[in-house]
């Protein structure tokens, strides 16, 4: 479903936007079996005790007749094993214990040691988890602490993980779009519940550690294609232990950020940090020693980025000479002895205008937040635990308008709030442990204009202009600006008077008007969820833990644009095309209609008739919807209930052989909005009952075989197969299942009122397009209902769902060393998508290319049986019938990625911490993910990726997340200067391939960006990057207790801002003008299958009716230009104070 | 292509759109069956390859002057769109930015040329025609003679403005745009039409290859899965419909007919003006002489009664003959013949 306008304000909600789930994964175990070092023998009875001060109370187990033992439920930490059997006592100190990891402790016990004598072992515990096939990196908090991460939250430590890499709304993991990840914190679901975002990004001073799994999840995780990140957060334990902290990035110790020119603007803008800044505290302690602890934490955080926009000139003045290089400038007329000729000037070098810069201003754009934490621990017993966690992030933002009036931009705020408790008991020796989760999130965010006197104004963007005419007529330029772009004749104060246009803006828009779509949206889950789990002996040892939850998502949007329009002005082609959200009420004529009373149906919307009933456009009854939030149609409610169960078995058949099995059932059933249910859809005709699409039978197996040939838990050989199941983000709720309409109309400028000498033209008669709107049933010269014939489900839609096989080894070659390998192979097996089989008129949400033959039978079956005498009804499913078969001549989505990894980690010993990786993969296919990247659409299983079939050619390639190389290292030592206190020393390096370049065309119905107009990654690869972080931390003990610590952070040391993306579209949808004329016409084109760069030369135009000609299609003068690049050079510092 | 037809029961004519050689799974019953009569005018051919040519051989881009004969150049194989841009950029820089073996819009007369103020000397660069900057040449058009029709022994003369090559398009079921959106194609306007009541072939000079050099061929039937011998196009091939008179402002055997009012002929083609000759007209049996006839439009022949026109109450037979051709010099196959009775 194509509605791109959205695509700003969705980026923007996804910034703010969170969940909850709840699911407990916030503890670590130790196990292992003790036997007698001299003869081998398997030794029962021996009590082990795991101590630590993350932990409440002292964990105990007792070793079975096999001397095995677990003990399970710990946090993370560093642990103190001890182990006594008769009079023998054994301490084992520095075993660290990590996030649903399992630590191998194995013991040999001396039988002849004597009594009552205290040996402590400082052999450390083995770093690899035996019995686990996950992939992926657990992230402590000396990780966090020591490594120069860039950013303050969570998320910029993930890019630890081997295989992840950044993408445009978070960390994407093995191939896969940041949104198919899940983000638990604290056990509680943060998943975004729009779109998928991370929702609570909890800053990294709360942060006890972080488990990020790539890949092999064991049926406790679902509802993932992509990664899962587990954040633990400090919790209180008998000690008063906390920090004030203060951390600080100004933008004087920032480089100035490299200038990404647009050869299609005259407006040139860059970001550069002023200041980021956060401070706080968090503190923990006993409120009843061994029985109730309190973990707080506040920290506020307040950053500014300023925007630099630069306003330039083409200049007229310079030539080329004998020398090969151009001349000075000379602007007088060549018959004087100078250089103007009319035409700008142009450096051969590198193909950008010569521009003069005309002026420098700066916007800001200022952000305010906090991040509160609050949770309350309580053991009954050792075996009783319970935790009540609060997390609150309250925070707004203001954005001025950059490309254009400060004006047009907006202010953001919003609340997000998770409050869980969890319950854990044991029985049974321990061998019996429950657990019991209850989690409420909530998600609000609401937008005001930055400028109150323009939310009533529609948004306009204006394209194919003159900055000399929009700059004086809107006020939002300098008087440098608007005097250096007036164009005047030869003679006056025009420097170059020959070029007709000094301040082109192409294909860049200049934005007016008020903020656009408008935001006040609340989400909110309930969730409840209770596991089992049980050890029992049978024929080695089992773990089997099953476990079901329950959650209920509800979603209340906004649904209005400023003004009740968002404006295309296409200046330079005499057309404005103004988009609308409309309520339809039926055809003209139709029953609802006929019987309607209700006022507000006073519009009326016109679209063609592609069934070929009649020769023209049909007519709707509707209202545009606009006024004020909360007007009739201005919200949509939505609901999805998830649920799941699974089973699991972890059998280890002998102590180094494991076997994971399990197996995992969700269902999810998103629900019409509930003013929808009940109602019959005007454009489908089908009654609207609750569910509009029910995903059931998501059975997910997930099989692991896993040995150590060490038989010390120092190595594992293993294989892992699952199968895992998307959960659909509620986006789809607000558009698919929320009676969303868009009615698009093209208005000549002459229908639209008297020419506006603000928008001038070329030729100046251009119009403000807000005429367009004053007469609420003006007829366009073209109109369009997008999605006219509405939404349907394809009957029988499967979910959607990914297939993973993963084989390698880990080995611990030298104490503290490990070193890893493993392949890694994911496919898509399903993906769930709109399609259109009958051009854009309806939209069916189906699984692309496969439609079972049984449901066409029972449909097939249902007209059958249809009354003879009810020809409409007949007419109605028969076409659906077609519009369902066609579903399969549509591409199926595939996305492969392979990928071949070397690991290695040196865990924190001796000073020194390294890990490392290098991975080599491909990814490949023609479905990127949930993610459009290559449009910037952010609709996930609604796209416009399958939309039509003639925008599927060419897209099968590498995806934009198809990186061959990627390294990464990072490390940490510390000297000590005894007295002095220490320095750390933590860097951290990455290097990898650069991303795919495409070459895109704008598609008549969709817009620009839409057509592949050749196979992707045709055009090559931006370059390899690299960068350099370095922090450096002094630390200064105060006392006993107390340690305060300084630190600085270099990013990207050598200043090296490299490409992270360029500008893809190669044919803009409109063709720009030629001076002094409105000869800008819409130039589409469809794909070149199987073209080359060079057949580009020879591809023809499609007007805004769909029609080919003989013109050939113009070019981007942008084309392949660096859009954005990655950050300069930066310093920060902090302090913190430990105690 | 389209043709023209004629549905049983009714004597008036009608064109549609049909697939003159192979078929697609899409197209009706009526749009792929074999051809019945081609159209001679209103005529274009999408002709759609399934797989991609070398656009440089088939298309030209419109230069800022005379380059050679006129001012569309040859763009060199292996040129790109940004060696497009590197020619279409403002004059003074050009010497230093269209150079080398993908340059285009070179100067090959002899004389060299003036743009704007600058002397461009033979095997200096022109420029591309890019009037908005934009990088891209702003018009191309087909090479003449690089594909042609056929008729008998006339080569068609081909709009060559209005013909082009488009690599892109898709063959999958239509969707937007429908067949005319179908691709790679060749679009062919025959300048003025085509001769008429003769055998038609395609051809495709020596150098319209595909990315393998291979030529250009036409399988049995248009079957793509067939094989053809590179050249070989002689499977594409249909008959164009013979001249006729779709219309007469006097119907056959009519009565009554004004004596002074003159008679018109539409004919279904362009006709030959200098080959307006050989028409007869009778009254009662006897020779009428005291006529004129005028052609005008190209098609449509006036017969004007002279003097106090026909003779009152006579049969008249008005005869066209063979003499008269069309503009390929292509006879009325048979004579036309009509018979009226003019009134008092």
């Amino acid at each position: 479903m194509n509605t791109k306008h959205l695509f700003l304000s969705t980026a923007l909600l996804g910034a703010f936007a969170s969940s909850a789930y709840s699911q407990s994964n916030t503890t670590g175990a130790v196990q292992g079996a003790v036997v007698d070092s001299k003869t081998g023998e398997k030794l029962p009875g021996v009590t082990v005790i795991a101590t630590s001060p993350s932990l409440a109370q002292a964990q105990t187990a007792i070793t079975d007749e096999n001397g095995g033992y677990k003990i399970t439920d710990l946090p993370p930490g560093d642990y103190l094993i001890t182990f006594y059997y008769a009079d023998i006592t054994l301490e084992r100190g520095g075993v660290n214990v990590g996030v649903n990891k399992v630590t191998p402790v194995f013991q040999k016990l001396n039988q002849a040691q004597a009594g009552g004598e205290v040996v402590k072992i400082t052999d450390t515990a083995p770093t690899i988890d035996p019995t686990s096939t996950t992939q992926g990196i657990t992230i402590d908090k000396n990780y966090i602490k020591n490594i120069p991460v860039p950013g303050r939250t969570f998320e910029s430590a993930l890019g630890a993980a081997a295989g992840s890499q950044g993408d445009q709304l978070g960390v994407s993991f093995s191939g896969s779009s940041s949104l198919e990840n899940q983000y638990y914190v604290d056990g509680v679901n943060t998943t975004g519940l729009t779109f998928g975002t991370v929702g609570s990004p909890v800053i990294n001073d709360f942060i006890e550690e972080i488990e990020v799994i790539t890949g092999g999840y064991n049926a406790e995780y679902g509802r993932a294609t992509g990664g899962v990140v587990n954040v633990v957060t400090k919790s209180g334990s008998n000690e008063f232990k906390g920090s004030v902290f203060a951390y600080f990035q100004p933008g004087a110790l920032t480089a100035a950020a490299e200038r990404t020119p647009n050869n299609a603007s005259s407006i040139d803008a860059t970001g550069d940090l002023a200041y980021y800044a956060d401070f706080g505290f968090e503190l923990g302690g006993p409120i009843i020693k061994d029985k109730l602890w309190f973990f707080v934490g506040v920290a506020p955080q307040v950053s500014k980025v300023d925007i630099t926009r630069t306003t330039k000139r083409q200049t007229d003045c310079r030539k080329l000479e004998a020398s090969g290089n151009l001349s000075t400038c000379d602007a007088r007329l060549q018959a004087m002895g100078g250089n103007a000729d009319s035409v700008p000037d142009v450096d051969p070098k590198t193909g950008f205008y010569i521009t003069d810069t005309l002026d420098e201003e700066v916007r800001s754009r200022s952000a305010r937040a906090l991040s509160f934490l609050g949770k309350i621990n309580y053991a009954a017993t050792p075996e009783n635990q319970g935790q009540l966690a609060i997390q609150a992030q309250p925070g707004q933002s203001e954005s001025p308008g950059i490309y254009g009036p400060a004006t047009s931009g907006s202010k953001l705020s919003g609340l997000t709030t998770d409050i869980s408790t969890k319950w854990t008991s044991k029985f049974n020796d321990n061998k019996t442990e429950i657990e019991a989760v209850i989690g409420w999130h909530r998600e609000k965010i609401s937008d005001d204009p930055y400028d109150p006197s323009q939310a009533d104004k529609p948004l306009q963007v204006l394209y194919d202009g003159s900055l000399g005419v929009w700059g004086p007529g809107f006020g939002a330029e300098s008087n440098a600006t608007n005097e250096g772009c007036r164009d005047l004749p030869p003679g006056m104060s025009d420097p170059y008077p020959l070029l007709a246009n000094n301040c082109p803006m192409d294909t860049a828009p200049y934005v007016i008007g008020g903020p656009g779509s408008i935001s006040n949206d609340l989400q909110q889950r309930r969730a409840a969820k209770l596991s089992v789990t049980q050890r029992m002996k049978a024929g080695g040892s089992h773990e089997i833990k099953a476990g079901i939850d329950v959650e209920d998502n509800t979603s209340n949007t906004a649904r209005l644009y400023s003004g009740g329009a968002f404006i295309q002005n296409y200046v330079g082609s005499d057309l404005i095309r103004v988009n609308r959200w409309v309520q339809l009420l039926g055809k003209m004529g139709s029953p609802q209609v006929m019987g309607n009373t209700d006022p507000r149906y006073d519009n009326r919307c016109s679209t063609p008739d592609t069934s070929g009933q009649t020769m023209g456009n049909i007519q709707y009854v509707c209202d545009y919807i606009t006024g004020d939030l909360g007007a009739p149609g201005t919200e949509v409610s939505g609901n999805t209930l998830n649920w799941s169960v699974y089973l699991r078995d972890s059998w280890q058949i002998q102590p180094n052989l494991t076997l994971n099995a399990g197996v995992r059932y969700e269902e999810q059933r998103l629900r019409y909005a509930e003013f929808l249910r009940g109602q019959v859809d005007p454009l489908t005709n089908e009654t609207l009952g609750k569910n509009a699409m029910t995903m059931t039978g998501m059975l997910a197996p997930r099989v692991g075989i896993l040995y150590d040939w060490t038989k010390e838990g120092r190595s594992k050989i293993y294989a892992h197969w699952g199968r895992f199941y998307e959960s659909i983000p509620m986006r789809i709720n607000d558009r698919s299942f929320g009676g969303e309409v868009n009615f698009q109309q093209d208005f000549a400028p002459s229908q639209c009122g008297a020419p506006d000498p603000r928008i001038g033209g070329p030729i100046g008669n251009a119009r403000n397009g807000e005429g367009c709107l004053t007469d609420p049933n003006a007829v366009g010269a073209q109109e369009r209902l997008i999605g006219a014939s509405g939404v349907l489900i394809a009957p029988g839609i499967k979910p959607q769902y990914m297939d993973e096989i993963i084989g390698g080894f880990e080995y611990e070659i030298l104490d503290d060393l490990k070193i890893g390998v493993s392949f890694q192979n994911r496919r898509m097996g399903r993906v769930i998508e709109d399609v259109s089989t009958d051009n854009a008129d309806t939209y069916i949400i189906a699984n692309p290319g496969e439609w079972s033959s049984d449901e066409e039978e029972k449909l097939m079956d249902r007209i059958d049986r249809v009354d003879p005498a009810n020809l409409d009804e007949k007419a109605r499913l028969t076409r659906q019938l077609n519009l369902f078969k066609g579903i399969r001549i549509f591409d199926k989505p595939r996305r492969d990625y392979n990928a071949l990894q070397f690991t290695m980690t040196r865990r924190f010993s001796k000073k020194l911490y390294v890990q490392g990786s290098y991975t080599f993969s491909k990814t490949e296919g023609n479905y990127p993910g949930l993610i459009s990247y290559d449009n910037g659409q952010v609709d996930p299983n609604i796209s416009s990726q399958y939309d039509l079939i003639e925008l599927l050619a060419n897209r099968v390639g590498p995806l934009p997340q198809d990186r061959p190389h990627y390294i990464k290292l990072d490390g940490y030592y510390t000297f000590d200067l005894k007295k002095a206190g220490n320095i750390t020393v933590g860097t951290r390096l990455r290097a990898l391939s650069g991303v795919p370049i495409n070459a895109l065309g704008g598609h008549y119905l969709y817009g620009g960006n839409e057509s592949f107009l050749l196979p992707r990654g045709q055009i090559g690869r931006t370059d390899f990057e690299h960068s350099l972080d370095l922090r450096l931390i002094y630390a200064r003990n105060l006392g006993k207790n107390m340690q305060l610590e300084f630190f600085v952070d270099l990013h990207n040391i050598y200043n090296r801002q490299g490409t992270a993306g360029v500008d893809d579209n190669f044919a803009p949808q409109f063709k720009l003008s030629a001076p002094n004329s409105t000869s800008g016409t819409e130039q589409n084109a469809n794909p070149v299958s199987g073209g080359t760069y060079q057949d580009l030369i020879w591809v023809k135009t499609i007007d805004n009716r769909g029609n080919e000609s003989a013109v050939p299609i113009g070019k981007n003068p942008n084309f392949r230009n660096t859009t954005g690049r990655y950050s300069p050079l930066n310093a920060n510092f902090g302090m913190r104070l430990n105690f | 292509m389209r043709e023209t037809f004629t549905t049983p029961g009714d004597t008036s004519t009608s064109s549609r759109r049909i697939f003159a050689f192979g078929t697609h799974p899409d197209a009706i019953d009526v749009e792929q069956h074999s051809t019945q009569s081609a159209a001679l005018s209103n005529n274009g051919f999408r002709i759609i390859m399934d797989e991609l040519l070398v656009g440089n051989n088939l298309e030209e881009i419109a230069c800022r002057s005379n380059v050679d004969g006129d001012a569309y150049s040859r763009v060199p194989l292996g040129a790109t769109p940004d060696d497009i841009a590197k020619c279409a950029t403002a004059q003074d820089v050009l010497p230093s930015t269209c150079k080398g073996i993908y340059a285009t819009c070179m100067r090959e007369l002899d004389g060299g040329c003036t743009v704007g103020t600058t002397m461009i000397p033979k095997g200096g660069p022109v420029g591309v025609d890019d009037k908005n900057q934009d990088g891209a040449a702003d018009d191309t058009h087909l090479i003449a003679g690089s594909v042609g029709i056929r008729c008998g022994t006339v080569n068609v003369p081909i709009d060559i403005n209005m013909s082009y090559w488009n690599p892109s398009g898709n063959q999958q079921p239509p969707a937007m745009g429908g067949f005319e959106a179908l691709g790679p194609a060749i679009v062919l306007i025959p300048e003025r039409g085509l001769p008429s009541n003769l055998d038609c072939s395609l051809f495709f000079a020596e150098d319209v290859v595909d990315k393998q050099n291979v030529r250009v061929c036409a399988p049995p039937n248009g079957d793509p899965d067939a094989e053809c011998t590179p050249g070989d196009t002689a499977n594409v091939k249909f008959k164009t419909e013979p001249m006729t008179f779709q219309s007469v402002t006097v119907t056959n055997n009519a009565t009554g007919i004004s004596r002074t009012e003159p008679i018109v002929f539409v004919s279904n083609t362009v006709l030959d003006p200098m080959a307006i000759s050989g028409i007869t007209v009778t009254a009662g049996g006897a020779a009428f002489t005291n006529f004129t006839v005028v052609l005008t439009m190209g098609k449509v022949l006036t017969l004007t009664p002279t003097g106090t026109g026909f003779p009152p109450n006579a049969a008249i037979v008005v005869t066209l003959t063979a003499n008269i051709k069309d503009g390929f010099a292509q006879p009325l196959p048979t004579p036309f013949v009509v018979n009226f009775m003019t009134g008092p």
